[in-house]
């Protein structure tokens, strides 16, 4: 295990994938900075341009912007109350009071070391969990495979959103979508409407790219936002010092990452949902809780390095079952299978020096965001939220249309695009999850194949699906996750709060 | 009306999916089954969907609409098509230096200096990245032809 792993340091520290990972901090940091655009938009955007690149380089730079992007939300919550990210909501609760009582400066440090720590021990967690669980896996065959195909879709739908019949149908959604294109094995054409652009498939990107990245800039040209802030918001120098106790640094770091790591390995529940947890566990475990929330400086710590704790840990399940921990991985997934790369233990046997070194990628990534989040730096991240919504909208469209256009020099493509844009323009509105469409379609056909070729195991007999034992423990799985929208509805019926909001409490997870 | 909304969603995907389950019966068997299946249950959700709209819990409640500003929106969805069409008719660079400065304009920047600076920055960006780094070639300019390139 040691060796490919040792093997692939030395090739993620090459110029080109250092060059990559780089530049990937660089751009997540200013994708996380600015409201709006999140780290999926920054990935869903530069998967286009990642297309040419080497495999490694490609990862490489999508894992500085996650991680990137990730940090970059804590700097407009802290100094605006706005959250540059979804995983940024708690950052707000203690990082702007900090900056209130004048101590920007001290927040933003702490945010920047709490998210590189939390950044780093989750892909420690990714590099040790990792090629034993695909080992595991080892011992799946079609059926089995099939089943975690489900489990996958299964999760991600029913616990990401805030409707799991909308989830249910966002995944249906993708599986179709995976369906068009000529069957692999009867040769027969299906939902192709005879365009013939339409018998190899849709392309992953172009659906991709469309349903995430179109949709924020129309919602931008709909809240015709004509100020950026003033330099007056953006002042950084701190009033006073503070005394920051390391002994509880450290334990509030402890005990943060090994919830966003766990939070983060659990299918569907990763994305806001760890920061959450862990900010409520460093409270309750405090001397001082009624500090919290009025600028206690353990909040800031516990909320980043939860937040980034979740980004390597949710890609275990995603390399090694093809079952991502969060939406943003589901989308990584994506990107995995763009450049030829598919999840599983075949992955650590054919490609080890790309999947150690993307999970080396995640681990540098993370140490640089203290070379790139200092405070010169944050300072100059800081002035993009001077940047007009108005102008940023015509860029992200200009940037995204060049992007389908490049995928294979087509206008088709671009025009694909524009309708999956729409499409999920009217998703995020009527609330349907939109990572359950994009892993449907990553893992359509993997899920098709499995179930085809185990009724060939089994001679036409479908008992072969649900007989072998590993299957029968994935069943179960999938069962307890789809049942768990009923038990939270009993749960609260028993709290005698039943149809008040059962379908409209927060989400476990998000994207 | 998000519930309303819900019902026309739930509709619209009922409609959609039995279309799309019936279309599976022009395939061969073994390449129905499958999508028969994902077809089949979105039937099956969409119709709990559209029932549920009619529930006493979801009738009642009042969301936010499903336009916000819906003159925005279709202004800027227009305009987002008129710049594919554009760009695949007079060219990348032509067609982006005059729908970002447009765009900008017509959401009401009034900041001629940062919009011009803006947008040629982001072209030498784009030409610096796709065409000198990566050798990829970009929607073609129209005026290129006329000078014979």
């Amino acid at each position: 295990m040691f060796e490919p792993l040792i093997h692939s340091f030395w090739v993620t520290i090459q110029p080109d994938v250092m060059l990559a990972i780089t530049g990937g901090v660089i751009l997540g940091i200013l994708f996380g900075a600015m409201p709006g655009l999140t780290a999926t938009m920054a990935i869903a955007l530069l998967i286009p341009l990642t297309f040419g690149m080497q495999p490694l380089v490609a990862l490489g730079m999508l894992a500085g912007v996650h991680n990137g992007a990730s940090y970059g939300g804590a700097i407009p919550a802290v100094l605006l109350r706005i959250p540059g990210t979804p995983g940024a909501i708690c950052t707000t609760f203690d990082g702007y009071p900090m900056s209130k009582q004048g101590l920007a400066r001290t927040a933003l440090w702490i945010a920047v070391v709490s998210s590189a720590v939390g950044g780093m021990v989750s892909a420690i967690s990714l590099m040790l969990l990792s090629p034993p669980l695909a080992r595991v896996t080892l011992a799946f065959g079609p059926p089995e495979i099939f089943w975690v195909n489900v489990f996958g879709l299964a999760s991600i739908a029913v616990l990401l959103g805030d409707d799991p019949v909308k989830g249910l149908l966002a995944s249906l959604f993708g599986l179709l979508l995976g369906c068009v294109g000529i069957d692999m094995v009867t040769g027969h054409e299906r939902f192709t409407f005879d365009i013939l652009y339409l018998v190899s498939g849709l392309p992953l990107l172009i659906v991709l790219v469309g349903l995430y990245a179109m949709p924020p800039a129309w919602e931008m040209a709909e809240e015709a936002n004509l100020t950026g802030v003033t330099q007056k918001d953006l002042e950084f120098k701190d009033s006073r010092g503070i005394d920051l106790p390391l002994g509880e640094l450290l334990a509030t770091w402890a005990r943060s990452c090994v919830i966003g790591i766990i939070i983060g390995i659990l299918p569907g529940v990763g994305g806001t949902a760890g920061g959450f947890i862990a900010y409520n566990e460093v409270r309750r475990a405090s001397r001082d809780p009624d500090s919290f929330g009025k600028g206690n400086p353990m909040g800031v710590a516990c909320a980043e390095s939860a937040n980034n704790a979740d980004n390597a840990a949710a890609m275990i399940p995603a390399l090694t079952l093809g079952v991502p921990g969060s939406g943003l991985a589901a989308l990584m997934l994506g990107a995995l299978l763009i450049h030829g790369l598919q999840p599983g233990p075949q992955l650590f046997r054919e490609a080890p020096d790309i999947v150690f070194g993307y999970m080396w990628a995640m681990f540098i990534s993370s140490g640089l965001l203290i070379v790139f989040g200092g405070m010169m730096a944050t300072r100059l991240f800081a002035q993009i939220l001077r940047l007009p919504q108005v102008l940023l909208m015509p860029l992200i469209i200009a940037i995204t249309v060049i992007g389908a256009y490049t995928f294979q020099n087509s206008f088709f493509d671009v025009y694909m695009m524009l309708l999956f844009g729409f499409v999920g323009f009217l998703m995020e509105r009527l609330k349907f999850p939109i990572a359950p469409t994009i892993l449907g379609l990553v893992l359509g056909d993997k899920a098709e194949f499995n179930m085809r070729t185990s009724l060939l195991m089994g001679q036409g007999d479908p008992a072969i699906l649900f007989t072998r034992p590993i299957s029968q423990a994935v069943i179960v799985l999938v069962v307890l996750v789809l049942l768990y929208p009923v038990w939270r509805w009993w749960q609260e019926k028993r709290r005698g709060r039943a149809g008040e909001d059962f379908r409209h409490e927060p989400p476990l997870g998000g994207e | 009306m998000l519930a309303h909304h819900d019902r026309m969603a739930g509709a619209a995907i009922f409609v959609l999916s039995v279309a799309a389950f019936a279309w599976t019966y022009t395939f061969p068997d073994s390449a129905a089954a499958y999508a028969r299946m994902i077809t089949g249950s979105m039937v099956v959700l969409s119709a709990v969907m559209f029932g549920r709209s009619f529930t006493a819990a979801e009738r009642d409640k009042v969301f936010e609409p499903l336009m916000r500003h819906p003159r925005r929106f279709a202004v800027g969805a227009a305009m987002t098509v008129a710049y594919c069409v554009g760009c695949e008719y007079v060219g990348y660079y032509t067609a982006s230096l005059v729908f970002i400065p447009t765009a900008a304009w017509v959401f009401g920047l009034r900041r001629p200096v940062m919009i011009a600076v803006t947008t040629v920055a982001y072209c030498a960006m784009i030409y610096g990245i796709f065409e000198v780094l990566f050798e990829r070639p970009l929607p073609p300019e129209v005026w290129m032809a006329w000078f014979g390139e």
